[in-house]
């Protein structure tokens, strides 16, 4: 069975396609292969739990922009002045 | 009349200090292909962080729940210093909403870092849900698909786990 890091190298491999055709869709990647399309991220997640069990699998918004850390976690204080 | 809650603060203040805030409960992984995630009705507590494009969990909670992980890492700098991490998938229980989601989440060191919530629900999942905030009052309110649920700070003002 591919292991995750396999079904993310997949997805680059097909993200042009992916961008051509399903631009800001959600896609479930398991075995290195393509096995959904979906309009939001809970059909996407009901589809790779029903079938793929905790997987592994990639879930992945189509061309969505780099994850980022919350704001809420950047600026933490560690030492506060009395 | 100000609406004030059992411990006595006025409820703007609570709503200020603590934010909105709400109880959930988080489903361990499925067990299997077929199985679904289960929950154990364990309580946990929600900041609804605006701020925050992406929600968050705490990182000690999806190893102990054993959250698959669906994508790449990420590397932030958090105030303790440079960290990796990974989103996981996550089924929530709103119970305050009669609403459950599926959700990504990035997980990040809340508890280490003294936060009082262990999940930030950003606006990937706020996405498609209408949220109101009262501050002159201080309660707040979040539509999901069905009626709207309206909160005081009150009962968010506590942290469960701890």
């Amino acid at each position: 069975m591919a292991t995750l890091e396999d079904n993310v190298a997949a997805y680059a491999a097909m993200r042009e396609d992916l961008e051509s055709q399903h631009m800001d869709q959600w896609v479930v990647i398991h075995d290195e292969k393509l096995v959904g399309v979906f309009a939001d991220f809970q059909k996407a997640a009901d589809h790779a739990v029903a079938n793929h069990g905790s997987g592994p699998y990639h879930i992945k918004q189509v061309g969505e922009p780099p994850l980022q850390i919350a704001p809420s976690m950047k600026f933490v204080l560690t030492h506060a002045a009395d | 009349m100000r609406p004030i809650d059992p411990h006595g603060d006025e409820l703007p203040i609570v709503l200020e200090r603590y934010g909105p805030t709400a109880r959930l409960d988080i489903a361990n992984d499925p067990q299997g292909v077929g199985q679904s995630f289960q929950f154990h009705q364990r309580e946990y507590t929600a900041l609804i962080d605006t701020g925050a494009r992406m929600s968050s969990i705490d990182v000690g909670i999806a190893e102990r729940l054993n959250l698959p992980i669906i994508g790449p890492p990420i590397d932030g700098i958090a105030a303790s210093g440079p960290f990796r991490s990974d989103p996981v998938l996550a089924l929530i229980h709103l119970p305050d909403f009669e609403t459950t989601v599926y959700g990504r989440f990035l997980t990040l060191p809340l508890v280490e870092h003294d936060l009082p919530v262990q999940v930030l629900i950003g606006r990937d999942i706020l996405r498609r849900r209408k949220l109101s905030y009262d501050g002159i009052v201080g309660i707040w309110a979040m539509e999901f698909d069905l009626p709207t649920f309206t909160i005081g700070a009150t009962q968010s003002s506590t942290n469960p786990s701890s």
